[in-house]
Formats: structure tokens, sequence, C-alpha cells
């Protein structure tokens, strides 16, 4: 009887654990997902004011470059939807395959893809251009936690934490900044070191990681003319107003034109030639400007809730696979934020890498989307114990 | 037991996860102090430099006013030409490039490099060119060569006007003539305008655009004739031909209004090469020259001791010879040593003459004669009311004075200045000197701009300045007097048919570099029609005649005629005899 009552109230319980479990990973996955729509909405605005001026120069539709980002848009849209579908424990099986895959992409487009920006970086396809290395750095998330997943315990010895991670990671890295592309790199790496800070990697071998990693970038940062032009511009850019200084001081202008309340949409001045890149890389330049503080802090925010909830579904993750994937997710999608709006507001060095989900680019958009579409899935799954998950 | 060892793994995991946690939000904090430094912070400061770099100011030029004959025909207007540029560290290859614009042009290329390379960011390669030139340059395509629209000044009635109207810069500043007299009034008032550029250049669609408006100079409209003008220019020429002169001017007045008809004169003026035929620059000797006006200087005389009551028509100058002598001994010395002998022109026993034929017959020594009935203050008066001395204060730059010795005591002055010696006058003065005459003694200014007409059509006429200097009666009185000279007297060649003119002859001496009096004679005719009730002056200036034909009735009386005939056809005169 008292047994029955126990039991009874113990299933009670468990059922509204469960309940609760379930509503909390439904708020979970749908704040992502709204975050997310807010960011790519912001982003399309953002590029139909940036590009146009560009398209109108090269004499093409003043609406191309936005039609290609919906397009991204689209593709992105349905990746996310198929990826939050697909259990992320199937992952493991595709990890490999997809990985191969990428290398071979990115072996590729040194040998087929087309140079621009003094790097070569796009395999055109018709019409349509295709960017390996945006690809590479979901690959390689979901092939290093797929490897530590396998190692397990057993990475207590130095060998067997540096054959995952110089297989994945390593190869990845040094095909990347074979085209050369240092800022798709650093943020692999970094991605990188946060799976493995997740994982069971003991602390001294992930620190050692840090160190090396940091070290490497710095001395690549300084080994090209134009990595070292930019730190220069990074440290006095009004010295070098009109050339090392002179993306950072344009970005500075379109910024500082939109105040508080920014002088609305499409009416940016930066965009009329002034600021380079400025529907890629310096496209928070042209948020601020025409949306103003309000607006930029806005985008500030949206990551921020991003990577908060990000990290709540890697707590909340039922397994390490799904820990270490959604920290690889939110490290990678934070990182790359905090980089390059550090980079527009002169905090760090302009490092040449996109606004995720904002940013005009096909590839990332669609390859950042489908890994909102994993984070959701794990989102979803969240809240069982690792006991049971496995 | 592994469910203990890997819950301590994620316990120990989640402190990580929570340290990584702390570092992002430590960026996303310093992101967000950053944000708020350029944006809130600093923005005044940042915004100002971002507006320097995009705002541009850029003058708009005035549309200069157009000046008119009196019919309305075209004396001077402004069209847009092309000017062709380059940039020279544009340019790829800066010989190729100065030699095709050479070629096309029609210029000389290498003063063309010679621009290109001097190390200005912009130059010229030819300005204010046809249309059709700046087309064909640009066609070709040359790196770094650019044109502007820019305006430039026509005068579609050329040569034979252009020592009234001028002529303005290549920058489209008022050099000469009516140009210059007129630049305030034609030039207009610049606008601006102010707009935000882009990297390019262009103005941005949605930028600040502020435009101030330029005001447009006023239109000149002038009293000058322009086929009167065109005959005039061409009588002068003939005239300068005939008698292988240095010069020949001659001035056409409305006598009651001082309304400047006709102003020509050789040797022509080119404005296209802004040197006349022989080369010197702008000059118009009928405001700019001052000469001694010689015998019809009598007029003025005669005009004081009439007005005076001194005399009348009729008085008999009693014993007038050939020669009197004001110095003792000047006659004897035969040099100009000693000043103070006068002759008249031709030889005549000494006998007694009517005023009338003093003047029909130019006779110095009668005229010395009246001329010692009147003080000298009378006769200074007299001169300064008629105009010598004075500006006439016509609309033209580069006004002569004039002048007259007025030291009462040197009493060969005074006889010198009754027959037109040791007195300097313009032609333009003389003439309206006569034109006093004609209006019943009035003086009225000469001027040449009678309205000036803004954007809008309003009209602002000019008033002259009248005054008053003789009588009606005197004046009168002389018009007998000089038509005395043209019917019987030294100037038969001054005659119109069907009109009765009256006018003074003068041929004065020219005095060399040393200050003697050479044979070289500058002769005048100045003279009125119809001479019952004038309408019409018309004086003529030529330098130094040759031959026989070295008078005033010889050289410069059959202009007058010409001149004066075209005049009152022109004007619609109802022929009078």
């Amino acid at each position: 009887m008292t047994g029955n009552v126990t039991s009874l109230t113990r299933m009670r319980s468990a059922a509204r654990r469960r309940s609760e479990t379930v509503r909390s990973n439904s708020r979970t996955s749908t704040a992502l997902l709204v975050v997310v729509a807010i960011l790519v909405v912001i982003g399309l605005s953002a590029t139909m004011s940036a590009s146009s001026t560009v398209a109108i120069a090269e004499d093409s539709d003043r609406f191309y470059y936005l039609k290609s980002q919906l397009v991204g848009v689209g593709l992105g849209t349905l990746s996310l939807v198929v990826m939050s579908r697909i259990p992320y424990g199937t992952l493991r099986r595709f990890a490999l395959p997809g990985f191969v895959v990428t290398i071979g992409l990115l072996v590729a487009v040194l040998v087929i893809g087309y140079d621009g920006g003094g790097a070569r970086r796009w395999i055109g396809l018709g019409p349509l251009t295709f960017q390996p290395s945006e690809v590479a750095k979901l690959a390689t998330i979901v092939m290093l936690a797929t490897l530590m997943e396998r190692k397990g315990n057993q990475i207590t010895t130095f060998g067997h934490y540096l054959a995952p991670v110089a297989f994945s990671v390593g190869v990845v890295a040094g095909l990347v900044m074979l085209e050369p592309d240092l800022g798709t790199t650093i943020v692999i790496g970094a991605a990188s070191l946060a799976v493995i800070m997740a994982s069971s990697t003991p602390f001294h071998y992930v620190a050692a990681t840090g160190v090396a990693g940091t070290t490497a970038a710095g001395i690549l940062a300084f080994s090209a003319g134009y990595r070292s032009d930019r730190i220069t511009g990074f440290l006095d850019p009004w010295s070098n107003a009109s050339a090392e200084g002179y993306q950072l001081i344009q970005g500075y202008y379109a910024l500082s034109n939109g105040g508080y309340f920014g002088v609305g949409l499409g009416a940016s001045r930066a965009r009329w030639f002034y600021l380079p890149n400025a529907h890629t890389d310096f496209i928070f330049a042209i948020i601020g400007e025409e949306t103003g503080f309000l607006g930029a802090i806005l985008v500030i925010a949206l990551f921020t809730v991003l990577a908060i909830v990000g990290w709540v579904t890697a707590v909340r993750a039922s397994d390490i696979f799904g820990r270490m994937l959604a920290i690889g997710i939110t490290s990678w999608i934070t990182f790359q934020a905090l980089a390059n709006i550090g980079g527009v507001l002169g905090a760090i060095p302009i490092t040449g890498i996109a606004l995720p989900f904002v940013s005009y680019g096909g590839t990332a958009l669609v390859t950042s989307m489908a890994a909102l579409g994993i984070l959701v899935n794990i989102a979803r799954h969240g809240g069982h114990s690792s006991r049971r998950a496995r | 037991m592994p469910g203990r060892s890997a819950g301590r793994r994620v316990n120990s995991a989640t402190v990580r996860m929570v340290s990584l946690i702390l570092v992002f939000a430590l960026g996303w904090v310093g992101l967000g102090y950053r944000l708020f430094q350029v944006q809130v912070a600093r923005a005044d400061e940042l915004r100002e430099l971002g507006e320097q770099q995009r705002m541009v100011e850029r003058t708009l030029p005035p549309q200069r006013g157009t000046i008119f004959d009196r019919n309305g025909d075209l004396l001077a207007t402004t069209v847009d030409a092309q000017s062709i540029y380059a940039v020279p560290h544009e340019v790829k290859d800066p010989v190729l490039t100065a030699q095709q614009v050479g070629i096309i042009t029609a210029e000389p290329w290498e003063p063309i490099l010679e621009r290109l390379q001097n190390g200005e960011n912009f130059v010229y390669l030819a300005r204010q060119v046809k249309p059709g030139v700046a087309s064909q340059v640009m066609d070709i395509g040359l790196p770094g060569v650019f044109t502007e629209t820019e305006a430039s000044r026509e005068y579609p009635a050329g040569g034979s006007v252009a020592q009234v109207v001028g002529f303005v810069d290549i920058d489209g500043i008022g050099a000469e003539g009516l140009e210059f007299a007129y630049d305030d009034a034609l030039k207009g008032t610049p606008g601006s305008i102010l707009y935000e550029r882009d990297r390019l250049g262009n103005p941005i669609p949605q930028g600040r655009r502020e435009e101030i408006p330029a005001i447009p100079g006023l239109d000149l409209v002038t009293s000058i004739d322009l086929p009167l003008q065109y005959s005039a220019q061409e009588s002068c020429r003939r005239a300068r031909e005939r008698t292988d002169a240095n010069g020949c001017w001659v001035v056409v007045l409305d006598v009651s209004t001082g309304e400047i008809l006709a102003m020509a004169g050789t040797p022509a003026f080119n404005p296209e090469t802004r040197l006349d035929e022989n080369g010197n620059g702008f000059s118009n000797f009928v405001v700019r020259g001052q000469y001694e006006p010689g015998s019809i200087q009598k007029m003025i005389t005669v005009s004081a001791a009439l007005d005076k009551g001194l005399v009348g028509p009729d008085t008999i100058i009693p014993g007038v010879a050939a020669r009197i002598e004001i110095n003792p001994g000047a006659c004897a010395s035969g040099t100009d040593d000693i000043y103070g002998c006068y002759s008249d022109a031709t030889s005549h026993p000494t006998e007694d003459m009517a005023v009338r034929e003093v003047i029909a017959r130019s006779s110095n020594v009668g005229t010395i004669m009246i001329g010692r009935k009147l003080e000298p203050e009378t006769l200074y008066h007299y001169l300064d009311a008629f105009g010598i001395g004075t500006e006439t204060g016509i609309d033209l730059s580069g006004e002569a004075v004039g002048g007259y010795n007025d030291n009462a005591a040197c009493r060969v002055c005074i006889a010198s200045m009754s027959i037109g010696y040791t007195v300097a006058a313009t032609p333009l003065q003389m003439a309206a000197a006569y034109a006093v005459i004609g209006d019943d003694g009035v003086w009225t200014q000469p001027h040449i701009v009678t309205d000036k007409v803004d954007a809008d059509g309003s009209i602002v006429e000019v008033e002259p300045e009248t005054h008053k200097v003789v009588t009606p009666e005197t004046a009168q009185t002389v018009r007998e007097l000089l038509a005395g000279v043209v019917e019987s007297g030294t100037a038969s060649a001054a005659q119109v048919n069907g009109y009765r003119v009256g006018g003074k002859t003068g041929t004065a001496n020219k005095i060399d570099d040393s200050g003697s009096y050479t044979n070289e004679t500058i002769a005048s005719f100045v003279g009125l029609a119809p001479i019952d009730d004038p309408q019409i002056v018309v004086g003529v200036v030529v330098d130094e005649p040759k031959g026989a034909a070295r008078f005033g009735g010889t050289a410069a009386a059959p202009v007058f005629s010409e001149v004066m005939e075209q005049a009152l056809h022109r004007m619609g005169v109802t022929p009078d005899a």
C-alpha cells in the first residue's frame, strides 16, 4: 500500500519532471530559432542596403546580392529544419564520410578555386560560388566530437589525445591556411579547443593546446604582409588613415553617424564606396549606422542570448557527444561574432571573418544554419541523464 | 563504477564550461563598452570627420548678362563651350595623349605635353573648344582626359564694335570696354551647392543637399545702332586708305539724349586675338585719345563771346590781318623759340571781317581778336561748361580727361586756346560740346548703356546728367554760323544730300616728342544735322592724313558727310533741304 503510494508519488513526480523537461527543451529550442530568425532578417536588411551600391557599380541588378542571399536563406532554413529533425546521434555515422568529403573540397579549392582578395577560397559552381572552409568548420567539430567520444576515458595519455586532434583539426587548419585564411583557421581552432575542453581531456593538455594554438596564430599573423598591415591598422589606425587604418576608420565614421537611433534603413552613407566589404566583414558598421546604437546593441544582445542558450543546451545535453557538439557549435558562432564585431570596433585586429547569420555569404549561411539545426536537435533531446542517453 | 566516474567528469567539464562562459561574457561586455564609445561617447567628433570626408561645396557660376544694341541685336552673349582637361596622374601615356589632343584641336602638341608634365593635379589641355572637337577627343577614350562645360563669351558683331564692347578674359572677367565698365552688373552673383558625395565623387542620393542658386547678371541694352556702327567703321576704313592716315575715328551722338549711336574707328580691333591690325592692344581713341583740337575749338570761343553779348553774328571785327603777334618778336623769330605768332591758313590782305565770316573762313587771327574781348575767367568758365578738361563720365573705362592752361598771366595761352591749341580734348568731349549747340544750350552726358534688365525683365533706365551752358538764342546763332561753314566756308565736303548741316573743320599740327610743332596734322570735323532742329552730332578725327587731303575739310569732312547721311537715314530724320 505504502509501497504503492510511494511508487505512485515517484511516478507522478517523474512524470512532472518529464513534462518540465519537455517544456524547458521546447523553450530552449524556440529561443534559438527566434534569435537566429531575427539575426537573419537584420542581415538581409543590411545586405540589401550595403550591397546595392556594389551591385550598381558592377553594372548588375541592384538586388543581385540580396537575391543571392535569399537563396542562401532558403537553403539555410531547409538545412536547419532537416538537421533539427535528424537525431544528432546519427551524426556519428556521417562524421568520417563528411570529413573526408570536406578534405576533398579543401584540396579542390586549392586546385580549381578562383582567387579573390589575395587568397583562393571559392569554388565556382555555374552562377553560384561555394566556400569549402565554411563547411570545414562544422565538419571539423563533428569529426572531433566523434573521435573524442570514441577515445572516451583513454584520453589520459598525450598520444591518445593528440591523434584525434591532429587528424581532424590539424589537417583542416593546415589546408585552410594554404588558401590562406587565417581568420577561419582561428575560428576552427577556437571551436575545437572548446570541444576539447568539454571532453574528458585532462586540463593541462587543453591548456598546452591553447597556448600552442595562440602562439601559432600569432606567428602566422605577423608572417604575411597583409596580416601585419591589419595589426598596424589596429594599433594606430589614425596614422594610417588612408591605408592600413582606412577600413577601421570608415567603420567608425559609419557607426558614429548612426548615433543612438541610426540614420534609417537604406540611408547609410558608408555604403557609398567609403567602407570596404560593407556587406560582408563590416556589415556590423552598416547596421550601426542605419539602426544606431540601439540596433547594434540588439545584435550584440542576440549573440549573447544565443551563447547563453547554446551553453544551457550543452549543459543539459543528454550525452557527452551532444555536449561537445553543442559547445563546439556555440563557441564557433560566439567566437566568430566576437571576433567580427571586435574587429569592426577596433577592440582586436581585423581578422576578415564574417558575422554569422548576418553577413552576405551563402555557404556560411547554409552551414551555420545547419549547425544551428543540430543545436536545436540537441536542445530537444536535453534533460535526460547521461546514463540513459548512452 | 563507470557511472560515478562519468559523473565526476561531467562535473569537472561543467566547471570548465562555466569558465569558458566567463571568458566569452567578458568579451561581450567589452564589446558593448567599445560600441558605446564609438557610437555615443566619441560620436560627435567621429561623425564630424566622416562628414568632412563626404561634404563638398561647389560654386555655381552665374550666367553673365547679354549686351544688346538698340535694336535688340546681340553684341555679346554667353554660350556653353567645352573645355578639355586632364588629371595627369591618371594619364597613361602623356606623349600619345598630347599628340592625339593636339591633332584634334589643331594645336601644337609639345605645349600640351609640357602642361601634362608640370606636376599639377589638374591641367587644361584646350579651353572653350567647339562641341564637336570635345566629343572627338572623348571618343578616343584617353584615360585621365575629361571635358567640362564652361561659359564662353561670344561677340557676334565681331570687330566693328569691339572697341566699345570690349572683351572678357579666359575666366570670364570683364577686361575692357563695356565688359569691364559694367562687369559688376553683368557678372551676377555666384551661387553655391553643398552636397554629400560618395567616394567616387558623385552626389549621394539620400545625402544632404543645400543649394543657393546663382543670380544671373543684368542684361545691358545699349544705344549702339549696329548697322550705323558697321557703316561708320567702313567710312573710316576707306578714309584711312584714301588719306594714308594712321587712324580714323568717328562718334555719332543723339543730340538731346546723349546716346552714343556709333563709336567706330580704325585700326580695327580683333576681339579673337585681342590685338588691333597694327598688333597693338585695346584702345578707343574717341574716349582715350586726347589731342589739340585746333579750329573746331573756335566754336566755343565764339559761343562764349556771343553768350556774353560781346559780339553778334554780324559784328564786324575791324582790321583782321593775315598774321598777329602776341609776344613781340615772335613772328620775326621764325621758329617756335618764342611763341605768340599766329597766321591764318591762307594769306589775305588786312580786312574787316564779320564774326560769321571769321568762322566760315576759320580765321585764326579773327578768332583770337574775338577771344581777346573775353576775360580769361570768362573763357575758363565756358571751357568748363562745354566740358573741356573734365571727363564726360561716359560708361567706358580709361577715359582721358584733357585740359587747358588756366594761367591767366599767359597771354599767349589765351590766344592759343581761342583757336584750339594748348588745349587737350578727346573726340568725345568735342562731340558733346557740339551737342550743346544742337540741344539749345544744354550739355548732356554721353552714354552707351540705356537700360539694365534683370532676369525678371524689370528695367533700370540710365538717366544721364545735364547742365546748361549757353542760352537757346546763343545756340541758335552758333548753329547759323556753323551752317555757313558748310554752305560757303571751309567744309563744303561735309554737305549731306537732302539735309542742311552745320559744323566746323579743324586741322591741328601735331607736336613731336621734343615738344615742337610738326607738319603732321590731326584733321577733325564736328557737325550737326538737321541744322534747324539738330538730331545728330557726328565727330570725325583723322590722325596724320598725308598730302593734299591732310586738312579737316578734306580728310575729315567727307567721312562726316557719309556717316551723317547714314545716321539721319537710320534714325528716320525727315529731310529739310
